[in-house]
């Protein structure tokens, strides 16, 4: 039964291992603008060196289906 | 026959829709690229996306864009200045710039993607990051590469023209505060989880002397940060409380924190008990909660612009023939400078060169425009609307007389006493109630058996907690914001709900509060009238400073030509008549040309040609539809409604139409008039509503300030409330609703009183376990935050039917 000790020891240090990182995130910043990653994922993200004519191209065929 | 179109034009059964802006192209399509555009700007920011292949703007919104306004553009030249650049800028080192805007137009996904493309359209912007809510941008760009200046003038291009203005300069120093709450509220929610955790052997009827004490000082380890970190602006309130004398509600709570804290302190230590650390703990997590709940902001808009804000960054300062932009708190008395047309007067000066034309609406909310000449003096805050003038300073902004007034009405209210919070004024009775309930429960005990006796006393302190109350009032009040702004009213911060229930009194300004401004409009109904005839009535009008005549004339402007005129008599309040061109025009009041009353309280002026009568100009007043009901809603509620006018007394008739039972009227008042008027009228705790700097003192010096706004951004210092144009007329039902809330305060207390009844039974008896006192707080938690939702629900619904 003497296990149960570590066991608390371990259960806080994970605790305090959550609120370290919640301090962090708050220290952070990113907390502080929770709606426009919301819409920021559902943008395309043009790669870095494609062509942008092709790409254009692309999109205004799939735009004309 | 005539030029103008004076009958309204039948509307068209197809019309085009501008792909840009959505905008129906009445007449006038332009067309590129086979897609309809209704003016050359749409189109134009149309062809500049294309280019950079950002056509994708138009995928994520139906016509995003905004329609491109002709008019002259506010100049940007005093971006230049290097001083004013430092100001603006978040940061700079060689190489990397970055800069926070603030874009009004930002209201979609297509306008943060376009936004955060922006270094698709110039090589030198490196990164953009859009805050939604905030509706700002932060650029980073390479000013070797590209200017401060350019940049904006990038956002002017595509249509996002940031909102640029001193006061925003100056508060970019404000730290968040609702980021400290949420880390204290993060560190109370998890210590006091995990107390939770470790109490429940003691709940569950542990023994062993070994682990007691092992969870006992565990728990009593966590329970520090949370009562001297999380707690800590309980401490901070009540110092400050008590050095005023006063009992704030935050007194007993803290009274109760620190009883809870020492015994179970004492208990753990001497190995006597568990202690109250998971029951106090949870309760200062859910008062964190509430607080937390409590601080919703508008970020949007700006409560906190003062002067400073409505004038201009920069003024083109003169000096022998040379112009330079200055920042305006650079400016100096005796400094001659250039005043544009469409800009600020940026400082009481004297005109020297040029006449003025000025628009003082906003300062002293008198409809008709003003026109000085040179030697005369010209008050700060006016807008220019004629061709540009020079003129000498006489005081700079600071000292200007409406930052005056403005700073007055600042200290005035800051010196106001205060109506006492329904919270402020429970804890100012509750404290010495338990103080004397704990005393006497132990002078009780005492013969007894001292431990009893002390235990009774603690206990008794602990649990008669007013933490009920100070966990539904945040919520309830937390929760009326958020229904409020549903409907188009947006709070400063949440105590302004009780502030508005306590109001007995309401005052109206006229010009932009009742009146839509740009919704005047002259229209002509009759048989349509030769162009000689308009002719005729363009400079007879002229001629006359009849307010009705004047405006007239302006309305006729187009048509006016050099003719001759004879016989010209006015008939002063009457009309004018004169011979034009063999012509016997005529044009005034229904009596004075013999007609019959028309109905309707609209301004009109009847025309007579020849001695034939042809129609009436109908002036539109231009006041918001439903003002009636409005009125009449506001009078069955607060049984005073007051008008403050700032224009004259024209259109006098017309209001008393609308509603009868005015209970003072007054016009021509300056803006110091007004805040006198307000100040008298304080026992009422006025609601003032207002719009513009005339009103500015007003609105600060009431007991509620409402500044009305059709364009959600514009100036609206010293309010309380904001409310857009749109939604004015529901104020009567924000009236019931601001009440139904604060009862809903009230019940929720009067059952919090129920558990702290029951909650007593047990403290005075000696016999408050942990447990029960865990038992009991979260269930009158619970209950306050149920009662505070659905008693705001409830009331809610009947807000936005």
């Amino acid at each position: 039964m003497e296990v149960i000790f570590i066991m608390i020891a371990i259960s806080l240090l994970l605790a305090l291992g959550f609120l370290a990182a919640f301090v962090w995130s708050m220290k952070t910043g990113q907390n502080d603008d929770l709606y426009t990653p919301s819409v920021r994922i559902l943008f395309d993200e043009h790669q870095a060196g494609t062509n942008r004519i092709e790409l254009d191209n692309d999109i205004s065929q799939s735009k004309s289906h | 026959m005539s030029e103008v179109a004076l009958a309204k034009p039948s509307p068209r059964l197809e019309e085009a829709r501008c792909y840009h802006c959505g905008n129906t192209c009445d007449n006038h399509v332009v067309f590129h690229d086979r897609k309809p555009f209704c003016c050359e700007g749409c189109s134009k920011v149309y062809q500049l996306l294309d280019d950079n292949q950002l056509c994708d703007y138009y995928r994520f919104d139906e016509n995003p864009g905004r329609q491109q306004l002709e008019g002259d553009p506010a100049s940007s030249e005093y971006l230049d200045n290097a001083s004013i650049v430092r100001s603006l800028l978040d940061f700079s080192t060689s190489g990397m710039a970055k800069v926070t805007f603030f874009i009004p137009y930002m209201h979609c996904a297509s306008c943060i993607w376009l936004l955060e493309n922006l270094p698709r359209l110039h090589a030198g912007v490196m990164h953009a990051r859009v805050d939604f809510l905030k509706k700002q941008v932060a650029v980073t760009f390479n000013p070797t590469k590209i200017s401060l200046r350019e940049v904006v003038q990038v956002l002017k291009n595509i249509g996002y023209e940031p909102l640029i203005d001193i006061g925003k300069a100056l508060t970019k120093g404000e730290k968040s505060s609702t980021g400290k709450l949420l880390t204290r509220l993060g560190v109370a929610g998890f210590c006091a989880g995990n107390i939770m955790l470790f109490s429940f052997p003691e709940y569950l009827g542990l023994e062993e002397p070994m682990y007691r004490q092992l969870f006992g000082y565990l728990n009593l380890v966590m329970s520090i940060p949370v009562v001297f970190y999380s707690a800590g602006e309980y401490f901070d309130s009540v110092r400050k409380s008590l050095s005023e004398r006063k009992i704030n509600l935050d007194v007993p709570i803290l009274l109760a924190i620190l009883t809870a804290f020492s015994r179970s302190v004492f208990e753990v230590l001497t190995e006597t008990g568990a202690g109250y650390f998971d029951s106090l703990t949870g309760l200062i997590f859910l008062l964190l909660a509430g607080k937390w709940f409590q601080q919703k902001s508008f970020d949007f808009l700006s409560f906190e612009r003062d002067v400073n804000a409505y004038f201009p960054l920069s003024v083109c300062k003169v000096s022998q023939d040379k112009e330079t932009y200055v920042p305006l708190d650079h400016l100096q008395k005796g400094d001659k400078i250039k005043i544009r047309k469409n800009e600020i007067v940026p400082a009481d000066c004297l005109l020297y060169q040029g006449k003025a034309e000025l628009d003082y609406s906003f300062v002293t909310g008198e409809a008709v425009p003003e026109q000085k000449l040179p030697g005369e003096l010209l008050f700060a805050g006016a807008r220019l609307l004629g061709s540009a003038i020079e003129a000498e300073v006489v005081r700079v902004a600071q000292k200007s007389y409406l930052t005056q007034l403005w700073n007055e009405a600042k200290n005035l209210k800051a010196r106001k006493s205060g109506i006492q919070t329904f919270t402020d004024a429970v804890g100012t009775w509750f404290t010495p109630l338990v103080l004397a309930l704990a005393f006497g429960v132990a002078a009780f005990w005492w013969p007894t058996s001292v431990p009893r006796a002390i235990n009774a006393f603690t206990a008794t302190l602990i649990i008669a907690c007013p933490c009920a109350l100070a966990i539904s009032y945040p919520f309830a009040v937390g929760h009326a914001m958020r229904w409020l702004s549903k409907v188009g009213v947006y709070l400063k911060n949440a105590d302004v709900v009780e502030r508005i229930a306590q109001s007995r009194l309401a005052l109206f300004d006229k010009t932009g509060t009742l009146t839509k401004p740009g919704s005047r409009g002259i229209q002509y109904y009759g048989t349509e009238l030769y162009t000689a005839d308009l002719q005729a009535l363009a400079v007879l009008s002229q001629q006359s400073t009849h307010p009705l005549s004047k405006q007239l004339a302006t309305f006729l402007k187009p048509h006016a030509k050099p003719i001759k005129i004879e016989n010209y008599e006015e008939l002063t309040g009457k009309g004018i008549q004169a011979l034009v061109n063999g012509h016997w025009v005529r044009y005034g009041s229904a009596t004075m040309l013999g007609i019959a009353q028309p109905v309707g309280h609209h301004p009109k002026v009847f025309v007579e040609i020849d001695n034939q009568s042809k129609g009436y100009f109908e002036f539109q007043s231009g006041f918001r539809p439903g003002l009636a009901d409005l009125l009449e809603g506001m009078k069955t509620r607060l049984q005073q409604v007051w008008l403050l006018s700032g224009d004259h007394a024209t259109e006098k008739e017309a209001l008393q139409d609308i509603f009868k039972e005015w209970s003072g009227m007054a016009f021509t008042q300056k803006p110091e008039d007004k805040m006198q008027k307000v100040k008298e009228l304080e026992p009422f705790r006025p609601m003032m509503f207002g719009d513009g700097l005339n009103d500015a003192a007003a609105l600060q010096v009431a007991h509620v300030g409402v500044a009305i706004t059709d364009d959600t951004l514009t100036f609206s210092p010293g309010s309380d409330v904001i409310v857009e144009g749109k939604n004015l007329y529901r104020f009567p039902a924000v009236l019931d609703f601001a009440k139904g809330t604060m009862r809903t305060i009230r019940i929720s207390f009067a059952i919090s009183l129920v558990y702290n009844t029951i909650g007593l039974t047990f403290a005075l008896t000696g016999n408050l376990s942990p447990l029960v006192a865990a038992v009991l707080m979260p269930i009158s938690s619970v209950t306050m935050m149920l009662v505070s939702a659905a008693g705001t629900w409830w009331y809610g619904r009947r807000l936005v039917a």
